[in-house]
């Protein structure tokens, strides 16, 4: 993705935006300033994006918009789930002012996904200001989803095909991710949960229902028309990634900091490799009552905020390394589905003891299989 | 007497007729007449201190409001003109974010 001219990042193409129906209201409506030929003046006061708050927005869009703060992408509220579990309230300060500087940036408005690419990937319309109702792909969500999903789902990584949705299918995102799901990310659960109670607020992505799931399209799987003897053999035992997801990132160690050079935030991570390993089902649930699930590292490490101060993560255990994943490559046929022994009885696949550092063997202690699965004809 | 008699059937007679149902009067029904000359619409009275609403001729020779933001933002010339050129900087991060 070639970066954009300085001009072109805010050229608004006249034509084809008035012909909309943001272009029917003033520029002034949305973005303050004031009218004059003195562009110091016109742009006192300006709002760059105004979609910032939601409010703009929520004034036609309700809908959409209504549910901002709630949206994933905005509250980034992942982040301080990790956060919170694995440091202690006095670490707080320094742990805030470490995520304004490296982890806020990737907070998303509304404008990031509808009329311009996200900060992080250097900003600038995508279309002269027309406003998109589907985001772009590659413009806005491997922008920044980009070095696992968007590698993984559009075949970059070497030796490693692009996902068949892509490949076979030219799914986009939002084939399976739908506007409702990306503007309220509370908004499925809440139809059969109140999401309000302490357990829910607690919970993270992996705790409840998927959505989207592989079965809202491959509703015949399992079923007792299923052509696929696997299918029923495994039944819930399995995620569908255990077998149809090839090799994907894991990462380790990143660290962050400010440049004594430059003064810029900055981060290390100290390797990132291909991995494919099968795991434990940390917790098996009503929605995902799988055995088994695939596991990546995360680049978490126990002194990866040190710049900002000591022991900053005391409870650095409480949370997995491996953590449950969904790569996006999936594939039809994979290495795992070639044949029983493949799996049964291969021990290199899964996440055992032996492959887990020693220092972060009591964090994993719920992902690490402990006996992997006999090979036939082995007791 | 006579007078007292003559009182009470005033007053008798009132309250009966104050009891009436009133009588609506119907709309007579307009039937629009084809062909039938219409009647010219009264001209429009200015008042003092009012300004006439200027003519379909007048308003096309008013000036155009200008909308400076989008001259400015659909001109690529003037853009590319005021642009503050970008600083380069180096990234300093390593490995994948």
């Amino acid at each position: 993705m070639a970066p954009l001219e300085p001009w072109e990042k805010v050229f608004v193409t006249k034509d084809e935006f008035l012909a909309t129906a943001h272009g029917e209201l003033t520029c002034v409506y949305c973005h303050g300033g004031q009218q004059s030929s003195d562009m110091e003046v016109a742009h006192t006061d300006l709002v760059a994006d105004p979609s910032a708050k939601g409010e703009t927005c929520e004034t036609c869009h309700g809908d959409q918009a209504g549910h901002f703060e709630d949206s994933l992408h905005v509250s980034l509220s992942g982040y301080w789930d990790a956060l919170n579990a694995r440091s202690v309230p006095e670490n707080h300060p320094a742990l805030e002012e470490m995520f304004g500087n490296h982890c806020s940036s990737c907070h998303t408005t509304c404008g990031d996904c509808h009329i311009s690419q996200p900060g992080s990937v250097g900003g600038g319309f995508i279309a002269g200001h027309v406003i998109n109702k589907t985001p772009s792909m590659t413009r806005n969500c491997t922008a920044c989803h980009g070095s696992r999903v968007g590698n993984e789902y559009l075949g970059k990584n070497e030796d490693l095909p692009g996902d068949v949705h892509f490949r076979q299918g030219r799914m986009n995102c939002v084939a399976c991710h739908s506007g409702a799901d990306m503007h309220d990310s509370d908004a499925a659960c809440a139809q059969c949960h109140d999401t309000s109670q302490a357990i829910y607020q607690s919970s993270n992505r992996y705790s409840g229902a998927q959505i989207p799931s592989c079965e809202s399209c491959h509703d015949q799987v399992g079923k007792s028309n299923d052509p696929i003897i696997q299918h029923t053999l495994h039944g819930d035992k399995l995620a569908c990634q255990v077998c149809h997801s090839v090799s994907y990132t894991s990462c380790d160690g990143c660290h962050v900091a400010i440049s004594e050079k430059s003064g810029n935030p900055f981060f290390e991570t100290e390797a990132t490799y291909s991995t494919f390993f099968i795991g434990l089902n940390p917790n098996p649930n009503h929605h995902r009552p799988y055995k088994y699930v695939v596991v990546r590292h995360v680049p978490a490490a126990v002194d990866s905020y040190e710049y900002y101060g000591e022991n900053l993560l005391p409870n650095f255990d409480s949370l997995r390394t491996w953590a449950y994943a969904t790569p996006h490559n999936i594939q039809r046929k994979t290495p795992q589905t070639a044949s029983c022994a493949a799996c049964h009885g291969n021990s290199n696949i899964f996440l055992t003891e032996d492959k887990v550092s020693p220092e972060e063997l009591q964090a994993n202690q719920s992902v690490i299989v402990p006996e992997v699965p006999p090979a036939f004809g082995n007791p | 007497m006579n007078r007292t008699m003559i009182a009470v059937a005033i007053l008798a007679s009132s309250f009966l007729l104050g009891c009436q149902a009133t009588e609506t009067v119907q709309p007579t029904e307009v039937i629009p007449v084809v062909g039938a000359q219409e009647t010219a619409l009264p001209a429009e009275t200015i008042l003092p201190g009012e300004t006439a609403f200027p003519t379909e001729t007048a308003l096309a020779v008013l000036p155009a409001m200008t909308d400076y933001c989008l001259e400015c933002h659909t001109d690529q010339d003037k853009l590319t003109a005021l642009a503050k050129p970008e600083v380069e900087t180096e990234d300093e991060s390593k490995g994948v974010g």
